[in-house]
């Protein structure tokens, strides 16, 4: 049983080319900065799983962002608010609101449409930033990191060793 | 083709997709079965968990759950042993509800919208006791139930008492003392407006003036002739300004020394004046007794009135949901959810929350009451119809009938309406406390109450009527300390009035506000206490005014002293001013 759950972790945290690392961050922007449990968040999730997205980039970037999303509440009901009273708009949303699929993903939320919003605009973007920032790293910093004692005392953990063993994101492998 | 040469063949490697990890798809499914296997095993629980912590919030007390369940199919729910606490009696529940149990529908749950077709509310028990505090605020303020308990009272007032209480508000007092501290400061005024004026208009100068021209002029010449008449114009026209500057100044005084004067002579009514105030105030006074009813029954009902108006407003977030506009477009808070929800027009609006029947069986201790309620949402702008309820039982333990019906109207939120009915017939009273006074402890013993009230709250004004009628009925009064002189005697003549009563009807009039209503009771006691205790009151309240006179009286003297003697002062000056007048148009009649 053990066995089979280190497979699936392996499969999982074998993306380790830029690119998939970040989508991995990109795509836990997007399920950071909104409701955990939304409709959309469910479609993350399925090609977080599906497409060959780095599992370890993601969980650590949900993370990492989580924080950050709920500072930015306020921020994304005043964005939300704007774009649902926005007068060009209402015919949509007004067939969105009739819809009942529209209704479970909670469009009409001015915390959910705005933070959704926020991070698809960002995505694109993000995703070159994060792309750059990794080869940047490998190319410059990477060998400089490893040289650091603390680093090396990490390396030296047994739980380290053993979570290496499933292909970190970090790694050059 | 030969085992060997197909041995020797290395096999072509599996095709890996770059983009795809077919895998993933089985993960997600084995994730998502997971995820609805814990949310089923924890649904009950978080249920649970949320309808405590929203009913708290809304009620202000502990909303408490035995056990929730949820059903998904068909999608219901089942609560056990729900408690609200009294946010006012923490130990106490308001409502314990046994079991409530409803459907919803499925499809428009999914448009997050609960619509129940009929709910079944059973074993409703009202005032139980709780085994630990249920609270989780504290109230604060002046409630108008504390308001009423500051109604006169049967104490006959200590004159000494009353006089040092008021003492600072006696209008007597203050006139006199301002009057007298305003003397020494006019005194000293006027003494120098008097100098002053003298030095302006000095006589004996215009005299000696006046005599020298006289001797020029005595030289007969026209040049002398001519020249003296002009001088003497000259001279005949400052005394008379003078005379216009001392009549103003006398006329000024004369206007500043009646206003104190007026004070003065004003004391004694106003002395009087302020001790028909007090007594007003402080004594049981013929008028008084006449709203011994309020006194006696005021308490309670205000007591109900006020519950009744706390419980409404409590309630009210659940009939009546709090919305905004932005831009023209609707916008709600969601109860358990960040942001705001911006509404559009629905094909087929309906409110977010709403039943349609509640059947609700209420267990009390006269027995078991069964009632309904229709079109329960917060949403009645929405669905366009109010709520109603309706509670009756009949042959109950110590009671006839009993008949609750009402209805809250929010459709039109700026025009909201609620009215309420209830009827009693043969209730069985006993042991009701009706005043808790040390002095005069009045309960009634028994008596077989009908009760009618109808209330209305409209557009944030309050009315309400209650006519009770109350046969075979022993008041009683117990035994407290008993007081000394006429206190006592009063006391008495209320407790022999009050004993002998056996039936009365009571009408209660409510009206104004939530804040602040006035509460109006009539009843037979009026009468009977009215003959029974007037004389008493009416020779009472003679020695008592004649009291606060003369405390008043001893109070006023001293600064009524001190003006007297300042306006004798002024006097003076009044006629020094009157003198320097006359001086004058001595002068200018010489000078003509």
């Amino acid at each position: 049983m053990i066995q089979s759950v280190f497979k699936v972790l392996k499969v999982l945290n074998s993306e380790t080319h830029p690119s998939q690392i970040s989508l991995g961050l990109c795509f836990a922007v997007v399920v950071a900065f909104t409701p955990k449990f939304s409709l959309h968040n469910l479609v993350i999730y399925f090609l977080i799983l599906f497409l060959r997205v780095n599992l370890s980039a993601f969980l650590l970037g949900a993370l990492l962002f989580s924080g950050l999303g709920a500072l930015l509440d306020p921020l994304f009901d005043r964005i939300g608010l704007a774009v649902l009273t926005a007068p060009g708009l209402e015919r949509l949303w007004t067939s969105f609101y009739n819809a009942t699929m529209w209704r479970v993903q909670e469009f009409n939320n001015t915390v959910v449409m705005g933070s959704l919003l926020t991070a698809l605009v960002l995505f694109a973007p993000l995703y070159v930033i994060f792309n750059k920032a990794i080869l940047y790293y490998r190319a410059h910093v990477y060998a400089h990191v490893q040289k650091l004692k603390i680093v090396q005392a990490i390396k030296g953990n047994d739980l380290y060793r053993r979570y290496q063993s499933l292909k970190d994101w970090g790694g050059l492998s | 083709m030969s085992a060997a040469a197909d041995k020797g063949q290395a096999r072509p490697p599996k095709k890996r997709s770059k983009f795809v990890r077919w895998q993933g798809i089985l993960i997600f499914f084995v994730l998502c079965a997971l995820a609805a296997g814990t949310w089923l095993l924890f649904v009950d629980r978080y249920a649970e968990r949320a309808i405590e912590k929203t009913g708290t919030a809304v009620i202000g007390a502990k909303v408490e759950l035995d056990k929730a369940d949820v059903s998904l199919s068909p999608l219901g729910l089942t609560l056990l042993g729900l408690k609200v606490t009294n946010p006012n009696a923490p130990m106490t529940n308001a409502v314990e509800v046994g079991r409530v149990a409803f459907h919803m529908d499925g499809p428009n749950a999914l448009r997050r919208k609960v619509i129940i077709e009929e709910m079944s509310v059973e074993d409703v028990r009202l005032n139980t006791p709780r085994k630990t505090s249920g609270a989780v605020a504290a109230t604060e303020g002046r409630t108008p139930l504390q308001q009423l308990i500051e109604l006169p009272s049967f104490v006959i007032p200590n004159v000494k008492e009353a006089f040092e209480k008021e003492k600072a508000g006696l209008r007597s007092l203050k006139l006199l003392t301002g009057a007298a501290a305003d003397v020494g400061p006019m005194r000293t005024r006027w003494d120098a407006k008097v100098l002053e004026l003298k030095a302006a208009a000095d006589v004996e100068r215009y005299q000696k003036q006046f005599e020298a021209l006289k001797a020029k002029t005595g030289k007969a010449s026209i040049g002398n002739l001519l020249g003296g008449a002009k001088d003497v114009a000259a001279l005949q026209k400052q005394v008379r300004a003078d005379i216009q500057t001392v009549t103003e100044a006398k006329r000024t005084f004369t206007g500043d020394l009646a206003a104190l004067k007026q004070v003065a002579v004003e004391t004694p009514a106003a002395v009087k004046d302020d001790a028909r105030r007090l007594v007003d105030k402080y004594a049981l006074t013929p008028s008084g007794l006449a709203n011994i009813s309020r006194m006696l029954f005021g308490g309670k009902i205000a007591g109900g009135v006020q519950s009744a108006l706390r419980w409404n407003e409590r309630l009210s977030p659940l009939i009546e949901r709090v919305k905004e506009k932005v831009k023209g477009k609707e916008v709600v808070k969601p109860i358990r959810a960040k942001g705001r929800d911006v509404r559009f027009r629905e094909d087929r609006p309906l409110p977010d929350f709403l039943t349609r029947l509640a059947k609700v069986s209420v267990s009390l201790p006269q027995g078991t009451f069964a009632g309904r309620i229709e079109n329960l949402t917060s949403e009645q702008d929405v669905l366009g119809q109010p709520l109603k309820f309706s509670f009756s039982g009949e042959n109950l333990k110590g009671l006839r009938s009993a008949a609750l019906e009402g209805t809250f109207d929010r459709v039109n939120p700026s025009a909201r309406k609620d009215v309420l009915n209830l009827k009693l017939r043969g209730y069985e009273a006993r042991d009701v406390k009706l005043v808790e006074s040390a002095s005069l402890p009045v309960s009634l013993k028994e008596g077989l109450a009908d009760l009618d009230i109808s209330a209305t709250l409209e557009k944030g004004g309050l009315t309400a009527r209650i006519t009770a009628g109350l046969r075979s009925a022993r008041l009683s009064v117990e035994k407290a300390e008993e007081r000394p002189g006429l206190a006592g005697r009063v006391d008495a003549a209320i407790r022999n009035a009050l004993t002998g009563i056996t039936s009365l009807s009571l009408t209660a009039e409510i009206s104004g506000t939530p804040e602040s209503f006035d509460v109006k009771v009539r009843s037979d006691i009026d009468d009977v206490l009215k003959s029974a205790v007037g004389a008493l009151v009416r020779d009472q309240m003679a020695g008592f005014e004649k009291d606060l006179q003369e405390a008043i009286g001893g109070e006023v003297a001293g600064p009524l002293g001190k003006l007297n003697l300042g306006l004798k002062g002024l006097d003076a000056i009044g006629l020094e001013l009157d003198s320097l007048n006359k001086r004058l148009g001595d002068l200018l009649k010489k000078l003509k």
